[in-house]
């Protein structure tokens, strides 16, 4: 027989009415512009004037891709799980290719890429929204 | 008053070693032997993730996937990823794959998101 929960236990789970909602609302949606906004900028911010460095640049994809996610985070996503992907190469001739593909429910799922060049180095950085039902 | 548990078995977890393994072969059959070539590695960043995402279809198991590929040519250069994610740590996850060969480098990223 299953004890309940005391609401103070990290597993206890409000019960909330059922919506029968099965999409998003139309303003809650995952939008590519505002999103692509987002990322642009923030790449940008962060890479203006940089020059390629090993160490600062592992640390610089991991603080961009950080302050991606959090900007998504602040816009009103509910139910939307988030993956922000950034990429910096140093730029020394080599040919580079970059591809993508999901698996996923193309009406309500959605994704917003951006890219960044100067002289020593080359950004991509994508952010992808999935809804979780 | 009825309390809902949510149990996580294998099914709905994300197991990376398996991934790591389906994406290994995949890229392998795809560029195994290939020399870097610029008019080529369009077509093979997409098969690449074509097959991937083929092979982890077979899985059926029941996560959404973003799969992203990076073919990079070896002069040197260097290359970092990073990614940063909002989702359950219990159901979700992400596998990482580095191949290479005499001429190139791939990078295979792979996200598990649970239905």
């Amino acid at each position: 027989m299953p004890v309940p929960l005391p609401p103070d236990d990290p597993r206890f789970k409000q019960r909330v009415e059922n919506t029968f909602r099965l999409d998003p609302e139309a303003s809650e949606r995952f939008r590519c512009g505002h999103a692509k906004d987002l990322v642009q900028a923030r790449l940008t911010e962060a890479l203006q004037g940089v020059q390629y460095d090993v160490e600062q640049a592992r640390s610089l994809a991991v603080s961009i891709a950080n302050n991606i996610r959090l900007d998504l985070e602040q816009l009103y996503l509910p139910r939307y799980k988030l993956v922000a992907h950034v990429l910096i190469s140093e730029r020394r001739d080599q040919g580079l290719a970059v591809g993508c593909r999901f698996l996923w429910d193309d009406a309500k799922d959605n994704f917003a890429t951006a890219t960044f060049e100067n002289q020593t180095l080359v950004a991509v950085a994508a952010v992808f929204g999935t809804y979780c039902e | 008053m009825l309390q809902f548990y949510v149990s996580v078995s294998v099914q709905t977890q994300f197991v990376v070693d398996e991934v790591s393994n389906v994406i290994k072969e995949a890229v392998e059959s795809t560029i195994g032997g290939n020399t870097y070539q610029q008019a080529k590695v369009n077509q093979w960043a997409s098969s690449v993730v074509e097959s991937c995402l083929g092979a982890l279809t077979k899985l059926q198991k029941p996560f959404k996937y973003i799969v992203t590929s990076v073919i990079m040519q070896k002069t040197g250069a260097g290359l970092h990823t990073a990614s940063s994610c909002y989702w359950d740590n219990s159901t979700d996850g992400s596998c990482t794959v580095r191949w290479e060969n005499k001429t190139m480098y791939c990078i295979v990223s792979v996200f598990g998101l649970a239905i």
